[in-house]
């Protein structure tokens, strides 16, 4: 197996074995975004999201996943700003945490199509 | 967290890896163990400051946003601690103000999180080469040079 194989895979399990947080980093970032529509989102629940969504910046890039890590900087820089961000706001928030589980949606179900995929049989070689 | 020592990776510049994320740390350390021998990953600043005092790596690549002080007074205190250890800081913030303020706390580089992999490995290899130029006595020093090139 080629080195960048061993390091394609490596990163996959990576992937596989963290998916599930990843998931809940989202979820945090859903459920902030449906406290600010109700007008009902505290400190903790602020402070939570701007840290997953700091933490998915950082990782989901390392996923091949730059625009979840891009829509992920921008949700973070929008919670971050003093006094939250502006209403007029919300609407592009709600853009954001949409655009963003399905970026997430996508690269599971394409992994997954890809690990039911059959590898190709090995190629065989004839000895004189 | 010390990793288990492979022998066979003796020859590979040694690094430490400090992100509060377990996923960045489990990432980075997939992409760059090719290149390094990475010794020792930490989740915040306290730790990476005592596993760089205890493995003395040829470099470390520092989270700025970390709990127990922060990346910058990791970077700081490793900067005093460790001279030999080339750092390499790594964020998502790439202000002017805050490369200034990394590359004061002792920093010899700056990467932004999600970099591609063969850009960091150049980078931190650089990164050493430079460290070891720069901490040399005399800049020029051929002995400096010959060591710079070994670590290549």
């Amino acid at each position: 197996m080629s080195p960048d194989r061993n390091v394609h895979e490596a990163i996959e399990a990576i992937w596989r074995a963290n998916r599930g947080e990843m998931a809940r980093r989202i979820a945090t970032l859903e459920q902030a975004v449906g406290a600010l529509r109700s007008d009902e989102l505290d400190d903790e629940l602020r402070a939570r999201a701007i840290c997953d969504a700091h933490k998915l910046a950082g990782a989901l890039g390392m996923f091949d996943l730059a625009t979840g890590s891009e829509l992920s900087r921008e949700l973070e820089q929008s919670l971050e700003a003093a006094g939250g961000p502006p209403p007029g706001e919300l609407a592009r928030l709600d853009e954001l945490v949409l655009a963003l589980r399905a970026a997430f949606e996508n690269r599971t179900s394409a992994r997954q199509v890809a690990d039911l995929t059959p590898s190709p049989p090995p190629t065989s070689k004839v000895m004189p | 967290m010390t990793h288990r020592r492979d022998p066979s990776r003796s020859h590979l510049p040694r690094l430490l890896i400090a992100d509060d994320d377990p996923v960045i740390c489990s990432l980075l350390s997939a992409q760059l163990s090719r290149s390094f021998d990475v010794v020792a990953s930490a989740g915040d600043a306290e730790q990476a400051i005592a596993l760089a005092v205890e493995h003395r790596p040829d470099i470390a690549i520092v989270d700025m946003q970390m709990p127990a002080g922060g990346g910058l007074r990791a970077a700081r205190e490793m900067h005093a601690l460790t001279p030999a250890t080339a750092i390499v800081a790594l964020s998502a913030d790439e202000s002017d103000g805050m490369v200034r303020d990394v590359i004061q706390a002792g920093a010899i580089a700056y990467v932004r999180k999600g970099v591609a992999a063969h850009e960091l490995v150049t980078t931190l290899r650089r990164s050493i080469e430079a460290h070891v130029l720069l901490s040399a006595p005399a800049p020029g020093d051929p002995l400096a040079l010959a060591a710079a090139r070994a670590q290549l």
